[in-house]
């Protein structure tokens, strides 16, 4: 059947028991699994998820004709229909970037890497200024389920991503070895006592140096001054128990099974991983991607960068359709579980996470940058329609709205000039 | 040099050069200041010039180019404003302006005009830029650790988990480009205690033992294992590798033991192995499904991978493993390999045969006429192996099958040069030392020179106070950053400044003994181009050649822009793409250890290969796969210098079409260094489209008749044209998918014809200095670690004149570029 991954006959799995891999548990209740520092009915924190595709979306597939509420869906889009009063999608909305694939990497943030220096708070990416915000109470402050170069903090740190299902299991899930416990305690140990040293000689070495390089040294100090603060909670988090998750969907991922081939296979896995590391609570902040690949999808022979630079050749867009649709299936599929996941105050996980779709592509074929293929779910806001913002609003404006309903105290967001008008929260304010 | 005819490619080239200079002077002209302000003195002669001669074309009316010569802009503060009055005077001095078909302005009055503005420029040359407060990057850092620590790094990489470093002008060691983080500083923390563990060794030296392949008294854990290993034969062999993962040779490996090395150390190991059975794949072992991966070529010899592959705790697919050596094996004879590697504990080494057909044994069983699967069900695993290993080695030798026979396998170690070893000693110093003399040493070390005493004030403190004693200073030391950045005062560098800058440069590392105990006399020219000689004879300087090319030749895009793997295999599976990268390295090597001229990267008779790139340029009687050979280029094959090259046409093109404005550009950029500017705002591009009849020439039609694009183009597509005749990896072609034939000639900007990429080729040797001069400004970047500047380029002249009266040779650059102004001063 088209669209469904191909079953390879003759592949001889390899199963081994990995010690430690977790009890048998029902999956947990959200409840069970608040911040200790919460009160009983507390309040649902809030959350934001980021999944992204490299090549653009084919316009006539994606974009609605008609704006507003009674809008038709459009053929790709056709995997959300159930969920239709829960999204929007937005059309001719962008940063106003050139440079096809170079410009790629400004997807979440609207700047450029050469022009970082430039701006206030450098390149950060939407989901690395949620994390500021959203990030002290959880393990990680944010997971990002990709290869470097589509998340970037305020400093400039390309965030380094996880790059394999079996190392992201492990880090939600698997407890570290002692031995591993034991260096990490004894670095941990001595780490405050080193950077007090290492302060002290930057000082005297500020003092030595020009003036250009002071202001590079107090990348430094800022270095320092973070660290310091990290340590403390990576210390506390060092002693707990991670969550233990039993989920058939799992099985072999620990193990590495799961980590070749990169295909349709394996979205669907980071999907799931990233599902359940919300629902744990590992994390608020998460992000995954889709690379070039073979999809392993039937009815599809071309590898997705191929398909991407289809040349209006029938045959190419008629595969791109299907994997394009496929895409969709997984984030209705996502969606649906975040939906029928309740909290203990009565919301479902959808209600307090933002989701939010996109690329840095607009068409894949042409290389341009305009008219960005975006939808955005979930996290409180009002929904169910299309939203044309005719090229008139920044992109960032949405990245701004996102922000703000995720407590985030600012005013501006990178190139924004205001929220994003023509979305409204959806008046049940998700509580603080 | 060439007198009469300017080079028909450097007047376009510097018309680009000057429409990205000027075009936004254009725009911003209009609110300049207002005519009436005092023009400096030198400049009092161009206005009225300016008006005769050049604003009818370049004034209100017509502004070609984007110019606007009636309205000045002489702002000196305003870097812009210099760049735009030194291209004017280059195209008066090279007669380029006025055109040759409009009256000339009288000679002298052009010299006095060209005099008086570069008496203008010298006034307000701009400070230079100078190198920001740089930090090592992760190479350079890991590479230290090993240099420092005298520990190995390539199998446990204390840098692992560094994020990678931003690329700025191409390369990867720009200060501007380097950031600090928390998330780095943790690293480092984390790296520095990793490293001090990798280092230090206490208690007694360990025992050496002896463990060997099928020996009686050895117990499972010592032994020597295979896949399918059937020990009453007395020798085993690989003959297969796992069709599941192409390129990837983990389907049948000999490892040693079990459990690993014992302890980490020296251990040295002994093979006995043979080639047999080197000819076309007998029929029984073609596998019936998964055709496109049955890649074996008869006519290559059989070449053996030596890998070091990280403890069973790893999950297969994901395990460390490392390609440590390679080597082709002649047919049927007896070879004895010895090698010595560094282990960790748990680490292991395997023998793999890297070029073996592909296929699955399960698939076999059924025609091996063995017992049915009645019999084999009720069999344990281990059982099952023995019997499928039994019955596929009677057939593999009945048929004569491709394999490499292995007659012994031994392996002694753990060894030691010394108790305890460099590394411990390089920490711990000497224990009846006192702590302040220990702390002082390896920071003197680590600072890269010598150190005073309130520099180690905090660190010994350290080493007082702390639980562990002195291994926390030295973990602090490798985190501070006297040791992660290069610290260099304004002006002209110190001894010991520029023997880091040199070593950093050459081999990617701190500087060894002997180039320390030379830092006083690194002033005198003789003395440093002495010191640059010998580092770049020794083999470290690899390091220069690996980084150097990968940077400026783009090479991470001829790894990652291979072709859709479902339509070649063949690429991903002989791994093309690294041996595309391998041919560039050893290319640049040669023209450096020989310094031959610059010209080969333009055009050369010669280049390197392994068999597999030799297939896809069609050259034959290369039958190595590890090695690479010199071959020499017929001029019909129209290959030769980097345009020739796969690596280069392939990341300059997508992997699936190419573009002759993309692969036009690229050779704009990386070796005429003239990128051309981005289209102008507003165009829109078609959308690319295979189903017309339409020729790229003709889509591109706009491009020619349009002036606004032609200013631009008429210099990026004729190259981009001559270079369709290779496909996106580089492969000849005489014909599009389509069947449209492909017409490689063009015109160069001048009117000059060329008939394809060899007439292309002879017009770009017109323009050595051009390429030279981006070749000089992309050594001097990379080794001075900062973009260059408008400041700079005086001493880029000198550099290329001096190259070029000597012959452009490419060590004769090097050498010129180590003792330019440029690198020797911060």
């Amino acid at each position: 059947m088209a669209g469904e991954p191909r079953r390879d006959p003759g592949v001889i799995s390899r199963r081994s028991v990995l010690r430690g891999v977790g009890v048998s548990l029902a999956l947990p209740m959200l409840a069970s699994w608040a911040p200790r520092s919460s009160r009983p009915r507390a309040a649902s924190p809030r959350r934001l998820a980021v999944f992204s595709a490299p090549f653009g979306m084919v316009e006539e597939g994606f974009h609605p004709r008609a704006a507003g509420f009674e809008y038709e869906l459009p053929r790709t889009l056709a995997p959300l229909a159930p969920l239709r009063g829960e999204f929007t999608v937005f059309s001719r909305l962008d940063h106003g970037m050139k440079g096809g694939h170079a410009a790629n990497h400004t997807l979440l943030s609207g700047i450029k890497l050469a022009e970082r220096g430039a701006w206030p708070e450098g390149n950060v990416t939407v989901d690395q200024r949620a994390a500021e915000v959203l990030g002290a109470q959880t393990r990680f402050p944010s997971l990002v389920f990709w290869n470097e170069g589509l998340s970037f903090t305020r400093t400039g740190l390309r965030v380094p991503g996880v790059k394999r299902p079996s190392e992201a299991f492990r880090l939600l899930f698997v407890e570290e070895s002692e031995r591993q416990k034991r260096f990490t305690r004894a670095s941990l140990a001595s780490s405050g006592s080193i950077l007090d040293a290492v302060r002290a000689d930057a000082r005297r070495l500020q003092e030595e140096v020009g003036r250009e390089d002071r202001t590079k040294l107090e990348e430094y100090f800022t270095s320092i001054r973070e660290t310091e603060t990290k340590l403390q909670s990576a210390g506390s988090w060092l002693e707990r128990d991670k969550p233990k998750v039993e989920d058939q969907a799992m099985a072999g991922v620990a193990e590495g099974d799961r980590d070749e081939p990169y295909g349709a296979a394996q979205v669907e896995l980071w999907f799931d991983l990233m599902y359940l590391a919300l629902v744990t609570d590992s994390t608020r902040v998460v992000a995954t991607n889709v690379e070039n690949c073979n999809w392993g999808l039937e009815g599809v022979h071309q590898t997705y960068h191929t398909l991407s630079h289809h040349r209006q050749r029938d045959d190419l867009l008629q595969q791109l359709g299907i994997v394009e649709h496929y895409m969709m299936r997984q984030l209705a599929r996502f969606l649906g579980r975040l939906k029928a996941a309740r909290q203990a105050d009565g919301s479902t996980l959808l209600d307090t996470t933002q989701v939010l779709f996109g690329s840095g592509l607009g068409n894949g074929n042409r290389h341009t940058n305009d008219n960005l293929p975006m939808i955005l779910a979930g996290g409180g806001f009002r929904h169910g329609q299309h939203l044309d913002c005719a090229g008139k609003q920044p992109l960032c404006n949405l990245y701004l709205s996102m922000l703000q309903a995720l407590g985030c105290e600012t005013e501006r967001f990178n190139r924004s000039n205001g929220t994003l008008s023509g979305l409204e929260s959806s008046g049940v304010a998700p509580p603080r | 040099m060439r007198a009469e005819r300017t080079s028909p490619f450097l007047s376009a080239a510097r018309a680009l050069l000057l429409i990205g200079v000027l075009a936004h002077p254009a725009r911003s002209q209009e609110s300049a200041a207002p005519p009436e302000r005092t023009l400096p003195a030198e400049l009092a002669a161009a206005p009225a010039f300016f008006e005769q001669h050049c604003v009818k074309c370049h004034g209100p009316a017509k502004h070609k180019a984007n110019l606007r010569l009636d309205l000045l802009r002489w702002d000196e503060t305003d870097e812009g404003a210099l760049e735009h009055w030194q291209a004017i005077v280059d195209r008066l001095t090279a007669g380029e302006m006025p055109p040759e078909d409009e009256p000339r302005p009288d000679s002298t009055r052009v010299d006095e005009l060209v005099n008086a503005i570069r008496a203008f420029l010298e006034r307000h040359a701009p400070a230079p830029r100078s190198t920001v407060l740089r930090r090592l990057n992760r190479v350079q850092y890991r590479n230290t650790l090993r240099d420092l620590l005298a520990i190995d790094v390539r199998i446990e990489d204390p840098t692992s988990a560094f994020p990678a470093d931003d690329v700025v002008a191409g390369f990867d060691n720009l200060g501007e480009g380097l950031v600090m983080s928390d998330y780095l500083l943790r690293q480092y923390l984390l790296a520095a205690r990793a490293a001090v563990d990798l280092a230090t060794f206490e208690g007694e030296r360990p025992a050496a033992g002896s463990r060997r392949m099928f020996d009686p008294d050895s117990t499972q854990a010592g032994s020597f294992e295979i896949n399918h290993i059937d020990t009453s034969r007395g020798k085993t062999f690989l003959f297969m590798n796992d069709e599941r993962s192409p390129g990837d040779t983990r389907g049948q490996v000999l490892t040693t033991s079990r459990d690993g090395a014992p302890h980490a150390g020296w251990y040295e190991f002994s093979f006995e192995v043979e080639s047999k059975g080197r000819g076309p794949l007998p029929a029984t072992f073609r596998p019936p499904i998964h055709e496109e991966f049955q890649i074996y070529h008869p006519e290559d010899l059989h070449r053996l991978e030596i890998y070091l592959s990280a403890p069973l705790g790893y999950p297969i697919q994901t395990r460390n493993r490392i390609l440590v050596d390679s080597l082709d094996l002649a047919d049927d004879q007896r070879v004895r390999i010895e090698r010595r590697y560094w282990l960790e504990r748990g680490w292991r080494l395997e023998l793999a045969f890297g070029n073996a057909w592909t296929g699955l044994i399960a698939t076999y069983v059924a025609r091996l006429g063995g017992p049915s699967d009645d019999a084999i069900d009720p069999l344990s695993p281990t059982e099952r192996f023995k019997l499928y290993a039994s019955l596929t080695y009677d057939l593999v030798e009945r048929a004569n099958a491709p394999r490499i026979v292995i007659h012994a396998a031994s392996e002694h170690g753990p060894l030691y040069d010394s108790w305890p070893p460099a590394s411990h000693v390089s920490v711990w110093g000497d224990p009846a030392a006192p702590l302040e003399e220990r702390v002082r040493s390896f920071a003197g070390r680590a600072f890269r020179r010598p150190v005073r005493s309130g520099e180690l004030e905090p660190f010994v403190q350290l080493a007082r106070e702390s639980p562990e004693g002195l291994r926390t200073a030295v973990e602090a030391i490798l985190c501070s950053p006297r040791f992660v950045y290069l610290v260099e005062k304004q002006g002209a560098l110190d001894g010991y400044a520029l023997a880091a800058r040199l070593s950093y440069f050459l081999w990617n590392t701190m500087p060894d003994a002997e180039l320390l105990a030379a830092v006083g006399e690194l002033a005198d020219p003789s003395k440093l181009r002495a010191q640059c000689e010998r580092l770049l004879a020794d083999p470290r300087s690899d390091e220069f050649v690996e980084h150097f090319t990968w940077g400026w030749l783009k090479l991470q895009n001829a790894l990652d822009l291979g072709p859709d793997p479902m339509k070649f295999p063949e690429y991903h599976r002989s791994r093309i793409g690294t041996a595309m990268v391998t041919e560039a390295r050893r290319f640049f090597r040669t023209l450096l250890d020989q310094d031959l001229s610059i010209a080969n990267f333009v055009s050369s008779g010669f280049t390197f290969v392994n068999a597999d790139l030799a297939r896809l340029y069609g050259i034959e009687g290369v039958r190595t796969t590890a090695a690479f050979q010199r071959v020499e280029l017929a001029p019909e094959q129209r290959r030769g210098g980097l345009l020739g090259m796969a690596a280069v046409l392939t990341a300059s093109a997508n992997g699936v079409d190419t573009s002759p404005v993309v692969r036009g550009s690229w050779v704009l950029d990386n070796l005429l260094g003239m990128p051309p500017d981005p289209p102008p705002e507003g165009v829109v591009f078609p959308d690319p489209d295979a189903r017309g009849e339409l020729t790229i020439r003709e889509l591109y039609a706009k491009h020619r008749t349009e002036e606004s694009c032609n200013e631009c183009h008429k210099s990026i597509d004729p190259l981009g044209f001559a270079l369709e005749a290779f496909d996106p990896i580089g492969r000849r072609r005489e014909t599009y998918e389509s069947g449209l034939r492909i017409d490689p000639s063009g015109t160069m900007p001048d009117g000059q014809p060329f008939e394809d990429v060899i007439g292309m080729k002879r017009v770009l040797l017109d323009d050595l200095e051009l390429v030279t001069r981006s070749l000089t400004t992309k050594l001097l970047t990379y080794a001075s670690r900062r973009t260059l500047g408008a400041a700079d380029r005086g001493e880029v002249d000198r550099i290329v004149s001096a190259v070029a009266a000597r012959g452009y040779g490419l060590r004769t650059l090097v050498l010129e570029v180590v003792t330019s102004r440029i690198f020797t001063n911060r």
